[in-house]
């Protein structure tokens, strides 16, 4: 995480007043400002969707119309309250604090607004996210994220703050509070399916993560000793890296269909042109270049006296790669690691078209079905899921750096 | 002994060293002195074969170091670099046991042999073992480096610009420690520097070297008195020279019975350091302090004291003078 500049610590050098934090003194931050104007405006949105059945074409209602009065004004006055504060220059953690007790308010109000706004006996009828919500989650995220950046966390931490959300998160799903919800509802239609295509894309975005690491890493050790390999391996693969990846996943078929076709044996064991092989073909083949390509970067950076001192010493090649140059070389290779989860995560989506499973399944057949909140069964788990790695991999390359093994 | 025979390493199209023969004799100081690309980093790294010659033999101890396998003729001999090369992410106490664990030494041995190494070198073991090295200052890097060298105790120790890293002062003091430490383990030391003062300073033989040749090969006194024309003799520099071949000569050379006829004896007892106004002069001073305490204090001669201050005779100024040029 990078710190924001501006922050609200640094006293200025121009104003008389202004330039100590403190209550009656407060100044302005300019970059809070953003997420607040932000927070205010979607007020003026529909909070929610009503459509009386699951196709049907829906109508926005206001925040104050979505709510029973008293949360509404209660609720909305907390929420720009909170969102005054990431206007001020206060502490970071103050901030950070605010933005995530307004995310867990908003949270809890989106699940108060079914009972108000399906009149009774309307047992079709679906209340969906409307701009409003999403654009007050916006603001809200931004100023969280802001306020994380400028806290300047430590690995732990983090990895803490992450499984709090999370936690809260679960807590709130299972209390069944947003059951009302559209949303909701679609997982109740598809609660089978939905935890097998979990397994499925998590099952897609690691193993063929694992896969590129199993050959990425030697590759990887081998081009940064190799000036010629390298130099023939990296192009090769940033062309890859370049391929669309519906096209890939096409690409893929081919092959696998004609091998699977000659060998049928392979064919029986679910290698063929469409499914999942193929699927784990294509994003082995995304992840390899961020994988080699790391790698080898890593190793350039290694001091090259902890090198030479380890050769004059008389370790061997295997020895100075295993004690000195990999765990040197290993905060940058994670986060090699990292660009490829991420990427792969959300790149599993896509293999739905082939019939590679994952959340990507419901994503196309939200799209086929106009059905939007389907779409969003698939996507908001994929988002959370790619979020998650992307912390873990970051604090993990952190502690890396921060603390030398 | 190290013998190195008609040595050359060609890289491409330049030759790096070319064609040097020269012996280091065991138990005693060789320094290779030379400007940048004169090839002395090259003939060190061959001694070790980090770099293997593309001519010639170098045999230690009358063994062709060609038939030893090359990490195990490294594990037997210290390496010290510019820089250190100390490993990042390894405790004080680890890079220090770096060697012996290659050898496969018992824990119980290392975690001995790195606590007396530490007390050594002058750094507690309760405080440093765990330090990284990123939180050592300059000269415990430098120390802790030449430590880990010296960890599987070799008789020989090579070393690359080793204090070229270091502020004045701490050079000093560490060109000092070296050369104490050197002296009570009776290991060779072959040591490559661009300094002059340094080679002059510590080597008991240097080796000036110029284009990958060996221009000349001798005693400190000598290499002051005549160096060989050209090169070596820019390189020594000409005003300095007198203080040079001084600086090699303890008063004990020309001490003269007798009392002073001027100046009074400073302080009581001191490390023989520096100022020149107060520290008194034993027989261990050498003539280039000698000469500035005679200047400072405007004196023809001045009393000589031993270790307990009592009065051992007295050095002249017009003595030292006859000492500063070449013998004629």
């Amino acid at each position: 995480m990078t710190r924001a500049g501006g922050g609200q610590d640094r006293p200025r050098r121009d104003g008389v007043g202004r330039a100590r934090p403190g209550f009656g003194t407060v100044g302005l931050d300019r970059v809070g400002l953003v997420p607040a104007a932000l927070a205010a405006a979607a007020f003026a949105w529909p909070f929610v969707t009503f459509k009386p059945n699951r196709i049907a074409a829906g109508r926005g209602v206001a925040f104050w119309a979505a709510l029973p009065p008293a949360a509404a004004w209660g609720g909305g006055a907390l929420l720009l309250g909170l969102a005054l504060i990431g206007v001020l220059r206060l502490p970071p953690a103050l901030r950070l604090a605010a933005a995530l007790a307004a995310l867990a308010l908003l949270a809890v109000l989106v699940g108060l607004a079914p009972a108000v706004v399906v009149p009774p006996r309307q047992n079709f009828a679906r209340v969906s996210f409307a701009a409003g919500f999403w654009l007050l989650v916006a603001a809200y995220g931004t100023m969280a994220a802001d306020g994380a950046a400028r806290l300047g966390l430590r690995p732990a931490p983090r990895v803490a703050l992450l499984a709090g959300v999370l936690g809260v998160l679960a807590g709130l799903l299972g209390s069944g509070w947003w059951d009302g919800l559209s949303l909701l509802k679609e997982y109740a239609a598809h609660r089978d399916s939905f935890w097998a295509e979990a397994l499925q894309h998590v099952l897609l975005a690691f193993g063929s993560l694992l896969a590129a690491c199993a050959v990425g890493l030697p590759l990887g050790v081998a081009c940064a000793r190799a000036p010629r390999l390298r130099a023939a391996t990296l192009p090769v693969l940033n062309i890859v890296q370049t391929v669309p990846s519906i096209a890939m996943y096409g690409l893929m078929m081919v092959p696998l269909g004609l091998l699977a076709a000659a060998v049928p044996a392979l064919g029986a064991l679910g290698i063929r042109g469409i499914g999942a092989a193929p699927a784990a073909l294509a994003l082995f083949l995304y992840a390899l270049l961020p994988v080699v390509a790391n790698t080898a970067l890593g190793l350039d950076g290694v001091s090259p006296e902890a090198v030479e001192a380890a050769r004059a010493m008389g370790m061997g090649n295997v020895r100075r790669l295993r004690w000195i140059e990999l765990p040197l070389a290993a905060p940058v290779v994670l986060t090699g690691l990292r660009i490829v989860l991420v990427q792969n995560i959300g790149l599993v989506t896509v293999a739905a078209l082939i019939g590679g499973g994952g959340f990507g399944t419901f994503v196309f057949q939200g799209t086929s079905q106009a059905a939007i909140d389907l779409v969003l069964l698939g996507a908001i788990p994929t988002v959370v899921l790619a979020f998650t790695a992307a912390v873990l991999l970051d604090a993990a390359a952190d502690a890396l750096r921060r603390v030398p093994a | 002994m190290i013998a190195i025979e008609s040595v050359s390493r060609r890289f491409g199209d330049t030759l790096a060293v070319d064609d040097v023969s020269l012996t280091v004799e065991a138990g005693s100081v060789t320094v290779l002195v030379g400007t940048s690309g004169s090839g002395k980093s090259t003939l060190l790294r061959m001694i070790n074969r980090l770099i293997p010659p593309t001519a010639g033999t170098i045999r230690i101890d009358g063994r062709d170091t060609a038939a030893i396998p090359g990490e195990a003729l490294r594990r037997g001999i210290g390496y010290v670099i510019q820089g250190y090369g100390l490993f990042p992410h390894w405790t004080v106490a680890r890079n220090i046991a770096t060697v012996p664990r290659l050898m496969g030494w018992d824990a119980a041995r290392i975690a001995r042999r790195v606590d007396d190494l530490l007390e050594l070198f002058g750094l507690d073991p309760a405080l440093y073992a765990g330090k990284f090295p990123h939180e050592l200052s300059g000269g415990q890097q430098q120390r802790v480096g030449v430590a880990r060298a010296l960890a599987a105790e070799p008789k020989l120790l090579l070393m690359d610009e080793p204090f070229g890293a270091l502020d004045p002062v701490i050079r000093a003091k560490a060109q000092d420690d070296l050369a104490a430490l050197q002296r009570r383990l009776g290991i060779t030391v072959v040591l490559v520097t661009h300094d002059m003062a340094e080679a002059i300073r510590l080597g008991d033989r240097i080796g000036v070297m110029d284009g990958g040749r060996l221009l000349q090969y001798a005693p400190p006194a000598e290499l002051l008195s005549r160096p060989a024309p050209g090169f070596a003799e820019r390189l020594l520099g000409g005003s300095d020279r007198p203080y040079q071949l001084l600086s090699l000569q303890t008063v004990g050379d020309v001490l003269q019975a007798g009392e002073a006829d001027a100046g009074r004896v400073g302080g009581e007892g001191g490390g023989g350091d520096v100022d020149p106004g107060v520290a008194p002069i034993t027989r261990h001073t050498n003539l280039r302090d000698a000469l500035a305490a005679l200047l400072w204090r405007r004196a023809d001669s001045l009393p000589v004291v031993g270790a307990d201050g009592a009065p051992r005779g007295r050095i002249a100024l017009a003595e030292v003078l006859r000492r500063a040029g070449p013998p004629a």
